[in-house]
């Protein structure tokens, strides 16, 4: 073929890889094919094995009448042409060429030739008689020397080799690999309530390496006895329904959540795109080869590096989604029972009442109808005559709400805070949570009518006194 | 991972999912094809569907050991011609590619209109014949098998074409 030739398929290749890659494929494809197979056969009728059987003599038969002339005119070739070294077989639609080489003798040459096989047979042999045809290297001793093989006329090979399968490669056994599993990223998120949260990280990490896989990231809260720890860990894919099962038999599973992504469409696109910037790569290799100046090695070199560039992007692209199939991940939550009375809400109060006695009785009343345990009570007398209560009691989680509401009417809040996560005890009735309540009552400063009367009476007495004190001496004063 | 011909025996002993990455896999070339036949992605859509239903239908006497693509592009190019010779297709000329490829230093980048332009000058049958060898990439036996013609005359048919086109584009280069 010329170079011109060449030049022209190459740019006919471009060109027409360009238009047919504007209509790809429906991505649904399969979807939209997948029920119109449902009730097709794929196995042969009896008259369909009758006729491929009938079909199969009648090419044998065919064969064998076309080996025959085949041979007759090798026979004939060999005959007339070993003064120049050609052999010519085949029939009036193609036949084969073979020619001879002067420094190793019986082995050849073949070149297909068709309709065109004048000017490929005059080719050939100037090219034969230039020194411009490669001829294979000899055999080793012993090795029998390459026989002619038929085929089919036009199966364009490795020179030399003529396969009994034609396949666009060349290669009949160089078949298509497919990926024919689901590519499908696993994922999952549990949280398991353990008693020693450290243990259960130790024992997890060990059978996460028995499986053959690793701990990604681990974290737990400070201190000696952690409260909660947290792991993620990838572990093959075919391990992973495994490892959930481990995971769940470390104690009570209090959440969990699984998914499965699948990716197939991404890795075929992928693929898809890594195998055209490939042969994108390739032209462009080989028009770096014929590229004369210094500008055509230029322009052509930076094309190669974007597609090159575009190339390790895609594969970086594919290796990922391979790692994330291969490997699933899974964030395991490990934490402590709740502690009945953490969990449980809790109230702290300052409440200024009129009557600090009369509140504490009220308050002892509201613990007992609540069912409620009353524990320390301190009642101190205050300089201003006041009186200061300090109460600290316990009630069922769920009388919490009604029992802070009384106390709450019963006089000005001062402050309150309040401590409520909603999370009950998992292993103990909504009833048998008690909430603690710590509550400090005070009388208003007010509240004593003397202090209030007193000062500004003791004052005005005062002063009286003083008045009087000073009018009796200086009456005193004047009578002497 | 599954070699074709492991998929294609699946198949003949009816695991419908093992035609899956044949589909997958062999889906874009022979929509190409199609679209380079029919210049028409929705009946080259429908064509694509057909030729896999049809494919399904005879892999039982498909012949283990043989490749599997020029077979599917044979059963595409049928689909077509019927379809042609039913609907009277009317060969338009290949949309253009967008301009953002395009590139005044680089040719064989830049003039991918030009040789879809000086493509669409060639008559059905070259353009066939072009599209089954250099986008399909088949062997001119194959194309030959697939057209239901002889081999030497893809070969001839190929070699008119490739001439007719370097004149086009010769002309094209003139005219610029």
């Amino acid at each position: 073929m010329s170079e011109q030739d060449e030049k022209t398929e190459r740019r006919l290749r471009t060109a027409l890889h360009a238009a047919g890659s504007e209509a790809p494929a429906p991505a649904d494809l399969w979807v939209r094919i997948k029920p119109r197979l449902e009730g097709s056969t794929t196995t042969s009728t009896w008259w369909q094995r009758r006729w491929a059987s009938l079909a199969v003599g009648a090419a044998a038969t065919v064969v064998l009448a076309v080996g025959a002339t085949g041979i007759v005119l090798v026979a004939a070739g060999l005959t007339a042409g070993n003064g120049d070294g050609l052999l010519v077989a085949g029939d009036e639609n193609s036949f084969n060429l073979a020619i001879r080489s002067d420094d190793s003798a019986g082995l050849f040459e073949y070149l297909d030739v068709d309709d065109g096989a004048d000017t490929l047979l005059s080719q050939a042999l100037e090219e034969e008689q230039s020194g411009a045809l490669v001829v294979p290297a000899p055999q080793p001793t012993g090795t029998p020397a390459p026989s002619i093989v038929w085929g089919p006329a036009g199966s364009p090979g490795p020179v030399g080799t003529r396969g009994p399968a034609p396949s666009p490669s060349g290669d009949a056994q160089d078949f298509p690999v497919f990926n024919s599993e689901r590519q499908v990223i696993s994922q999952a998120s549990l949280t398991v309530e353990v008693e020693d949260v450290g243990t259960a990280i130790t024992e997890l990490r060990a059978f996460v390496e028995s499986v053959g896989g690793f701990i990604e990231h681990v974290s737990t809260t400070d201190g000696p006895q952690p409260g909660r720890g947290s792991a993620t860990i990838r572990v093959p894919a075919e391990q992973f329904n495994h490892t959930i099962d481990r995971i769940e038999a470390f104690g009570e599973v209090l959440g969990q959540s699984l998914g499965q992504t699948d990716v197939t469409g991404d890795a075929i696109d992928l693929a898809a795109q890594l195998r055209s910037e490939r042969s994108a790569e390739a032209s462009l290799l080989k028009l770096l080869d014929r590229a004369v100046s210094v500008s055509d090695v230029l322009t052509v070199e930076r094309e190669l590096g974007r597609v090159r560039a575009n190339v390790e992007r895609l594969q970086g692209q594919l290796d990922f989604i391979e790692r994330s199939v291969a490997l699933a991940t899974i964030t395991v939550t490990f934490a402590l029972p709740p502690d009945p009375t953490a969990s449980a809400p809790s109230a702290s109060l300052r409440i200024e009442v009129r009557d600090v006695e009369r509140s504490v009785r009220r308050i002892r009343d509201l613990v007992d109808q609540a069912g409620g345990t009353m524990g320390q009570v301190v009642t101190v007398s205050t300089q201003q005559d006041g009186q200061e209560a300090f109460l600290s009691f316990l009630v069922p989680a769920s009388a919490f709400d009604s029992v802070l509401t009384s106390l709450v009417g019963d006089g000005v809040v001062l402050h309150q805070e309040v401590r409520s996560d909603g999370r009950l005890p998992k292993d103990k009735p909504d009833e048998d949570a008690q909430a603690r309540i710590t509550t400090e009552l005070q009388s208003p400063e007010e509240a004593n009518p003397w202090r209030s009367i007193g000062i500004p009476v003791g004052g005005a007495l005062a002063v009286l006194s003083l008045v009087g004190a000073l009018t009796l001496a200086f009456r005193a004063r004047r009578r002497v | 991972m599954i070699n074709e011909q492991d998929a294609v025996r699946r198949c003949q002993s009816g695991d419908r999912e093992a035609f899956r990455p044949i589909v997958e896999y062999y889906g874009d070339v022979l929509m190409g094809t199609l679209y380079l036949m029919t210049h028409d992605r929705a009946v080259s859509e429908e064509l694509v569907q057909e030729t896999f239903v049809r494919a399904w239908k005879g892999i039982a006497t498909f012949r283990l050991g043989e490749p599997v693509k020029p077979w599917l592009v044979r059963i595409a190019v049928n689909q077509a011609l019927n379809v042609k010779a039913r609907r009277q297709l009317s060969v338009e000329p290949l949309p253009e590619a967008d301009q953002g490829s395009t590139d005044p230093e680089f040719g064989y980048v830049d003039d991918k209109d030009e040789v879809r332009r000086a493509l669409s000058q060639l008559s059905d049958g070259h353009q066939r014949v072009v599209a089954l060898r250099y986008f399909a990439d088949l062997s001119t036996g194959e194309v030959a098998d697939a057209l239901g013609v002889r081999e030497g005359t893809v070969k001839s048919r190929l070699s008119r074409a490739l001439e007719h086109l370097r004149e086009i584009l010769a002309d094209c280069e003139d005219e610029t």
